[in-house]
């Protein structure tokens, strides 16, 4: 185990993305804002929610290991 | 040019108004909300010949640019006491867009000698034709028995039992393209008023308009088609919504502790994978038959977002089958099956009643003990009772507060007589502001907040959040369009540039906007005026006593807070 990144869990409920659940590594000290451009969904950013632990976060949150992430596509009704 | 038409019921006759200059712009719920201020005595009876029912489209109704054919309907609402104003979509607004009518103004009543009619409205005129056969029909069997009068490309708008009961949650049925008459204005009784003024369906018969002189058709077109473009290029409405539907936002609520579950006890519901997206998607694909994921409820929508929900047999069960039924009818009354959750809301669409209000008074009446939460079989009866005048179903029926108020139910989920919709204000508490500040009562649609990056469950940046969206939901009400087109609407002023294009006129983003927010004071002015003020802006007390457990957090805006969001 390397000590320069963490393990968290990330769920997708992006239909793109469908499948794609499970542990990953990711660098340590980045922010919430940033996953979406390590996990490849940089440019989409505005169309896309995370939500960490169970809570909405505005993404300046640091991540830490064993976070569970899920990636929600932005609706804009309901 | 696009006019105002007017049909006095006592004296059978019409009479129409052309729109000129900044008028032109007006629609959808800016034109109900101030034909409601202009010519409703605050004070009224809802069910009064002072009352109007106002139908509305946008200034670009009638056209096929994608989700711009909303059909606004509005009056003073029996539910809440104030303006109402609740859009739906479907075929009428188009139709009427193509016969050069913006709005619809219903005056009086008919006389009790006239008894049920129906309103024709075509490139004619408009003609009054008895509809006593059609009393206490379900509104499937209406719609059916409609379309063989006056032909199955008719569009219809249409109440059920509960209307002809007066019962206060009754909606307007407002059929799609295909004919079933399941788009609903259901929020506020509008079924109601409309029954209230004798009228059991208005037909609206397009086929003999003439054709439409636009100012600048090549430049309409073009933009057209740009819209188009950014529809299909946009995530949400090209890939989320076509595939699972405003059921996708149950993934969101349900993983932020903001669905609501047995009648608000919790946000979190144990059976929610049951009810999801994934799952609606998978059952209608795997069932096959009539069943489709995504269907347009508008002509020519490009966003698709309703479906077509069939039995095991591949047979429709219901269409559509939406978030709010699912959240109201399914988590929230403790029912974790969607075959279940849908004949919920083919029942509620055939008695012609508003799904969230049902929902929650079920739920509550499950709370006073009636029956366990889960008892789809309590549900139903209850809904389908209505048909029968059944009592405790037209309690139901009279929405979540007057159920709460009758059974002794503290925890009754209502602000300004009307149900919250599938958002915990405890969990998401910019919608809460919502609810508890809208002129429109508790209407996520005033407001949704659910679609930001921020920390739902705290409360700072809230009253903002919700002012902001309060605001840009008037804007899209205004102009007749659908909110699920927002997310692909970059740039805002693309929608005046095809509303000048079709009219020749040079209208502003900045005037649409000035309209929208001069919307939401004519609803609070006319609110007052009726003894609806800031004392009312208020959350039920159970959001600020009971701790949602799932989202660690309780509703703790204070009244100025509150009050600071309309300034």
């Amino acid at each position: 185990m390397d000590d320069k990144t963490i393990g968290i869990h990330v769920t997708w409920k992006l239909p793109w993305r469908a499948g794609q659940d499970g542990e990953m590594r990711v660098p340590k000290g980045r922010r919430v804002a940033e996953i979406l451009t390590l996990l490849g969904e940089g440019e989409r950013t505005e169309d896309i929610l995370v939500v960490r632990n169970q809570h909405m976060c505005d993404g300046t949150e640091e991540l830490l290991p064993g976070d569970r992430l899920i990636i929600l596509p932005v609706i804009s009704g309901g | 040019m696009p006019h105002i038409l007017r049909i006095s019921l006592a004296s059978k006759t019409s009479a129409q108004r052309e729109l000129k200059g900044l008028e032109l712009l007006l629609g959808g719920r800016a034109l109900t909300a101030r034909i409601v201020q202009d010519e409703v005595p605050a004070t009224c009876n809802a069910l009064g010949r002072h009352n109007r029912l106002v139908f509305a489209g946008g200034a670009l109704a009638g056209t096929l640019v994608s989700s711009v054919n909303r059909l606004s309907i509005g009056a003073k609402s029996p539910l809440t006491g104030g303006s109402k104003e609740s859009n739906a979509g479907g075929v009428v607004a188009y139709k009427l867009g193509r016969l050069g009518i913006r709005a619809v103004i219903f005056e009086d009543r008919l006389s009790k000698e006239d008894g049920w009619m129906v309103v024709r409205i075509d490139a004619k005129g408009v003609s009054f034709l008895p509809a006593a056969d059609l009393a206490g029909l379900g509104v499937y069997e209406k719609a059916k028995r409609l379309f063989e009068r006056h032909g199955k490309d008719a569009g219809l708008a249409l109440i059920g039992p509960a209307g002809e009961q007066h019962l206060i949650c009754a909606g307007v049925a407002v059929t799609d393209p295909e004919g079933a008459p399941t788009r609903y204005s259901g929020r506020g009784g509008l079924g109601a008023v409309m029954a209230s003024k004798g009228i059991l369906a208005v037909v609206v018969d397009d086929s003999q308009a003439p054709k439409e002189e636009f100012a600048d058709r090549n430049t309409f077109m073009a933009l057209q088609k740009q819209v188009a473009e950014s529809v299909n290029a946009t995530p949400i409405t090209c890939e989320v919504f076509r595939k699972y539907g405003t059921a996708s936002m149950l993934n969101v609520t349900n993983n932020v502790g903001a669905l609501p579950v047995r009648n608000f006890s919790r946000g979190v519901f144990e059976r929610a994978r049951e009810i999801g997206p994934e799952t609606l998607h998978d059952t209608i694909v795997a069932r096959g038959g009539e069943g489709r994921v995504s269907h347009a409820c508008m002509r020519g929508c490009l966003v698709q977002c309703s479906n077509v929900y069939p039995d095991a047999n591949g047979h429709t069960l219901v269409t559509p089958l939406e978030y709010e039924a699912i959240g109201l009818l399914g988590s929230n009354c403790g029912i974790g099956d969607l075959d279940d959750i849908a004949r919920l809301n083919y029942y509620c669409n055939d008695m012609g009643v508003d799904t969230i209000d049902i929902g929650a008074a079920i739920a509550v009446a499950m709370e006073a003990g009636l029956a366990p939460f889960g008892d789809v079989g309590f549900a139903q009866k209850v809904i389908t009772g209505i048909a029968e005048g059944d009592i405790l179903s037209r309690l139901i029926g009279s929405g979540v507060e007057v159920t709460g108020k009758v059974l002794g139910v503290y925890r009754t989920p209502s602000i300004k007589g009307q149900a919250l919709a599938a958002y915990d204000p405890r969990a998401i508490k910019g919608t809460g502001v919502t609810y508890a500040t809208s002129p429109q009562g508790g209407d996520h649609t005033a407001g949704n907040t659910p679609r930001l990056q921020i920390k739902q469950h705290e409360k700072e940046g809230q009253v903002g959040h919700s002012r902001n969206a309060q605001q840009g939901m008037a804007f899209i009400d205004s102009l007749g369009i659908c909110m699920m087109l927002g997310g692909a609407i970059k740039d805002q002023n693309i929608l005046l540039s095809l509303i000048n294009a079709r009219f020749g006129s040079s209208f502003t983003l900045d005037e649409a906007k000035k309209i929208a927010m001069e919307t939401l004071a004519v609803e609070r002015k006319f609110n007052a005026e009726a003894g609806i003020s800031t004392v009312h802006d208020r959350a039920p007390e159970f959001f600020y006593e009971e701790v949602n457990p799932d989202s660690n957090s309780v509703f703790d805006f204070t009244v100025e807070e509150l009050a600071s969001v309309h300034g």
